[in-house]
């Protein structure tokens, strides 16, 4: 084994499985257990990162996923806990930025330059002076990459989860909620940050360690538990979702890197456990000064002996277990500090004392030394009057526990400060929420256990679950009050030195506090907002404490000893794992790929993916004027309305009455909403009694079954809406040769007296059953045919095939654009805007004044007589124009409206358009019209009155 | 969003496979004037407190619900 400690039962790793991975072009090897954080702590490492403003070296405090200090790169993914995460083969890890040498470490030296707030008051004025160093200082901060796409794409999955209880946390309290409430018959899921349970007890030396496995076998024999290990809960909505984010589910990188499960349950019990508060003093943020529970880890999970001599410091008892333990794994512990006057318990005294280990009670921490790591410490009593150093590798050091609290915030609960216990602890929890074990301040293992099985009870209550059991009435009482933490005594003058870090993310010091408070920051969120601190990657889950606590000392009138907000997430997700689910899906038409196949040029256009053209969009047109052509209209919205109601609720949306459709004839309406606007136009066709095939433009097709839900929706009617938008695909055959055509593969009878225009039949095309129309949109003899969507390419094929001879040549939507507006045909939403009626948009004559339950007719009548406001109007300009869509109609100085739709025609050699524009008297016959396009030119057109092309209509009569 | 609304096709759902569909309100009757149509169409209560309103499951059934919810709480009770 190298350089681990010797095999015990308390680890997780298996020395046995090597598992190998890069850090900085070198070989580590690590075990299959470790994490990335622990591998390189055995290997050695003892920088991590650079601090953020002043590019100190900084290594892991925690190795709990609280701080921010070992985040690095790993497998291209930026900022990962590498304590979080478990080695896998092949692994490349690289810190973020030169830990090495760091020629930005140079900024330590200039901190007295950087007072709080710095960038408010040295940039203000002059001006240019900020211009001229943005970049710099935008490049500075330390432990920052430039974001790089990852080499591979990154799998990222979501797992939704409706469990009875929720348990947060797998510590003792949580274990035995979950063991209560599954026992109860209830479905548990138990979310743990750490790969394994046990929480705070595992990594007690074999005692806890042996108590966790008690539970965590009898927690194994229920399959109503699910457990999530290495899985940390961000955040509790107030819905009840929480977002619970595991990383590396996995040992394969391709498989997935970070995987949420989205928990909605019945209850939840909160058992996030409590955590150590960095300790105070200068120069407190040298790589080797780490909290109790990582020197912890590292012996008893991962076999690391903390490096050479270790000195530990704290204010409590635990400080004292924790040196006892480290001695019996044979580490050099060369003294504990304590802080209280009563020092350590007796019995922990006297077994230090045994071991000739030094205590030194009524000290404490004042100042370190050392460049790559801590080398030396001032140990200082607390009167100030005596000091000395004292030669050290690393520091154990804590000022007591914290609750970890931030999901209590999220709930609701406020954290409230126990003066008595120097504690938070939180006001009432929202119904369905308990909270359980060293969260709430207990530290009596058993204690911890019966006050988990109550928060259970509670739950099962919540739920309805029956407790009026005899093994419920068995779980003894939990009524143990929590256990006092003693706050650090601090020595002003020494301790809070400029480099006194509080919050280690953002590089704030005690002295930044102060002099924010100074300048009258000092209520706890504008001291945070002004100082930064508790706003850096931890999300105060290091520094949050102790700048309460300093807060309140420099302020006791304030001292309420509030704690900063708590928002989502708790801890950093990455941007992946929030997007699974939420891809991208541009919809496509059944005929896509046979239009790529024939030279199609796609354009993404709102949802749908759409043929621009052919090649050449004017000559597409030409062709369909002279021979046929041949276009894709599958993106219309489509629907099939049937029902004993469905002629009332069509009536209802459309303006034109429905009841005098009858037998094959089409039926083209106009539908507005209440205020009159017209907002769809389609075409309506009468399959059977009571039974519609109604089309709508390609925007409104996602919004039609709302809409027509919308207009029965206080009615008890009887009426079904079918969404076939994606079961038809849609062929437009035009052109006066289409017929032609179309004979070809038909046998039915098409000829203008057979299917004339406005009419419409079903018959087989190419042996296609498909409902064929006749409409008049593109200005030609015009066939609308509609068949399944599975037969669509076929048929578009066989069509082409028949036409190919007689010139037939398939058209884009520029083409369709061409052709639509040569006949003057307005598209709702292109040409009218959402405050255009339907007689601004020119189609008045599509109300029906006698049906009385149109939407929109009573506000269209109330407004019949009042001057319009704004028109759409038809204009032409000879020749090619370069004016485009968008562009402003004016008078003089004064804008009048602007240009919707614009496009040459290559058959009328005009610029032809329309634009939406207020009244005015040029728009007579004659008139012109002056448009302001490119910021700053003019063009004149004039004033038209559509169609442009065969005003008679003859052609689409033929 | 904090509360969860009850579909009658579909339960207890989360409000986000809804659409909000505004206050309920009472179309004006055939004969109401521009000004009774404006006030309907233009203007809305805006209550803090409950109020009634429509939402669209438009990830569920594809019904419209009436919902009475308290705008400040969220609380939503049967009316």
């Amino acid at each position: 084994m190298s350089g681990r400690l010797p095999d015990s039962p308390t680890q997780i790793f298996d020395p046995k499985k090597p598992v190998k991975i890069h850090f900085r072009g070198r070989s580590i090897t690590a075990f299959e257990g470790d994490t990335v954080a622990s591998a390189l702590l055995a290997a050695g490492v003892d920088t991590f990162s650079r601090s953020f403003k002043y590019h100190r070296r900084r290594a892991p405090a925690c190795l709990s996923g609280q701080c921010s200090r070992c985040t690095m790169n790993v497998d291209g993914r930026m900022h990962i806990k590498t304590c979080q995460t478990p080695v896998r083969e092949g692994m490349v890890v690289e810190p973020q930025g030169p830990i090495a040498f760091d020629p930005a470490g140079a900024a330590d030296a200039f901190s007295w330059a950087m007072p709080t707030g710095f960038y408010y008051k040295m940039f203000y004025k002059p001006q240019w002076f900020w211009k001229l160093v943005k970049e710099v200082i935008r490049a500075m901060p330390g432990n920052m990459a430039k974001v790089k796409a990852l080499p591979a794409k990154a799998h990222f999955d979501s797992i939704n989860l409706s469990p009875d209880l929720l348990v947060i946390g797998g510590g003792l309290a949580g274990m035995e909620a979950a063991i209560t409430a599954a026992d109860a018959g209830v479905r548990v899921v138990i979310v743990e940050a750490d790969p394994q349970l046990g929480g705070f007890e595992a990594f007690q030396a074999e005692a806890g360690f042996r108590r966790t496995q008690a539970s965590i076998s009898r927690l194994a024999a229920f399959p109503n538990i699910t457990q999530l290990t290495g899985t940390r809960v961000t955040a509790i909505y107030p819905d009840g979702l929480a977002v619970c984010m595991q990383e590396s589910p996995s040992q394969s990188a391709q498989d997935c890197v970070e995987r949420s499960y989205l928990v909605r349950a019945g209850a939840t019990v909160i058992a996030t456990g409590a955590g150590s508060m960095p300790m105070v003093f200068a120069h407190n943020d040298r790589p080797g000064i780490i909290l109790p529970e990582a020197a912890q880890r590292m012996v008893h999970l991962w076999g690391i002996k903390p490096k050479g001599r270790v000195l530990l410091a704290g204010g409590d008892d635990h400080i004292g277990e924790v040196a006892l333990a480290l001695y019996k794994q044979g580490v050099d512990v060369v003294g504990v500090v304590d802080f209280r006057e009563a020092g350590l318990r007796k019995d922990l005294q006297s077994a230090l004392a045994d071991h000739g280990i030094p205590v030194w009670s009524s000290y404490t921490l004042t100042d370190t030394r050392g460049r790559r790591r801590v080398t030396s410490a001032t140990v200082t009593s607390i009167d100030g009057l005596q000091s000395k150093r004292v030669r050290c590798d690393t520091i154990v050091a804590s000022s007591g526990r914290y609750p970890r609290h931030k999901l209590l915030g999220q709930i609701g609960a406020r954290m409230l400060y126990d003066a008595a216990l120097n504690f938070y602890l939180p006001e009432q929890l929202p119904a369905n929420y308990e909270a359980a074990g060293r969260l709430l301040g207990l530290e009596d293992p058993n204690a911890i256990m019966r006050q988990g099985a109550h928060a259970a009870i509670n739950a099962l209550k919540h739920l309805g679950v029956d407790t009026n059991t005899a093994k419920v009435a068995a779980v003894e009482p939990a009524d143990e009050a929590p256990m006092p933490v003693t706050l650090q005594p601090v020595i002003e003058d020494v301790q809070l030195k400029s480099k006194t870090f509080v919050c280690y993310c953002h590089d704030v010091s005690a002295k930044n506090i102060e002099q924010a408070i100074d300048e009258g920051f000092d209520k706890i969120e504008t001291c945070k907002r002004y100082t930064t601190a508790t706003q850096g990657a931890c999300q105060g889950g290091m520094c949050e404490a102790n700048f309460a606590h300093l807060l309140a000392r420099k302020r006791p009138a304030l001292s309420a000893r509030v704690l900063p907000t708590t928002r989502p997430p708790v801890t950093s997700m990455s941007l992946g794992a929030m997007a699974v689910g939420y891809h991208d899906h541009p919809q496509v038409s059944p005929l896509y790929h046979t239009q790529l196949a024939h030279g199609g040029n796609s354009l993404r256009m709102g949802s749908w993916i759409r043929m621009v053209d052919f090649g050449d969009h004017e000559a597409e047109s030409l062709a369909v004027h002279s021979t046929a052509g041949i276009c894709d209209v599958s993106m219309f919205g489509k629907f099939r309305v049937f029902g004993p109601d469905a002629e009332k609720l069509l009536n209802r949306i459309m303006t034109r009455n429905i009841e005098k459709l009858n037998g094959n004839s089409t039926f083209y309406y106009t539908a507005c909403n209440e205020e009159g606007v017209l907002v769809d136009d389609g075409m309506a066709l009468k399959m059977g009694e009571q039974d519609y095939f109604v089309t709508t433009t390609a925007a409104r097709a996602a919004v039609t079954e709302e809409w027509l839900a919308r207009w029965c929706r206080e009615e008890n009617w009887q009426v079904n809406v079918v969404n076939v938008t994606d079961t038809k695909a849609g062929i437009s055959l035009a052109g006066p040769m289409a017929r032609e055509i179309l004979s070809k593969l038909t046998e039915a009878d098409i000829s203008g007296e057979a299917l004339p225009f406005q009419k419409w039949m079903h018959m087989e095309v190419a042996g296609v059953k498909a409902i064929v129309s006749r409409v008049g949109f593109v200005g030609e003899l015009n066939y609308e045919l509609f068949c399944p969507a599975s037969q669509g390419p076929y048929l578009w094929d066989a069509i082409m095939a028949a036409g190919k001879p007689l010139g037939l040549v398939p058209f884009g939507i520029e083409c369709l654009n061409i052709c639509r507006l040569e006949k003057g045909h307005v598209l709702p939403g292109i040409d009218t805007d959402s405050f255009t009626n339907l007689f601004e948009a020119s189609m008045g004559w599509a109300l029906d004044r006698n049906k009385t339950e149109t939407v929109g007719k009573a506000m269209l009548d109330l407004t019949t007589h009042q001057a319009i406001k704004e028109r759409v109007i038809a204009f032409s300009i000879e020749g090619r124009s370069p004016v485009s869509e968008g562009a402003l109609v004016v008078d003089g100085t004064q804008q009048l409206g602007r240009v919707t739709s614009i496009i040459y025609s290559p058959l009328l050699k005009k610029t032809i358009g329309f634009a939406l524009v207020a009244p005015h008297d040029n728009w007579v016959e004659g008139g012109t019209v002056t448009f302001w396009y490119d910021s700053g030119r003019e063009a004149q057109a004039s004033f038209a009155k559509p169609p442009f092309y065969d005003p008679k209509g003859q052609r689409i009569r033929m | 969003m904090a509360f969860l609304i009850d579909c009658p096709n579909c339960g207890r759902r989360n409000p986000y496979e809804f659409r909000f569909g505004g206050e309920c309100k009472e179309a004006p009757g055939p004969d109401a004037d521009l000004n009774t149509w404006c006030e309907y169409l233009y203007f809305n209560e805006n209550m803090s407190g409950f109020q009634q309103e429509w939402w669209y499951h438009n990830m569920g059934c594809g019904d419209w619900v009436k919902v009475r919810r308290n705008t400040v709480t969220h609380e939503i009770t049967e009316d």
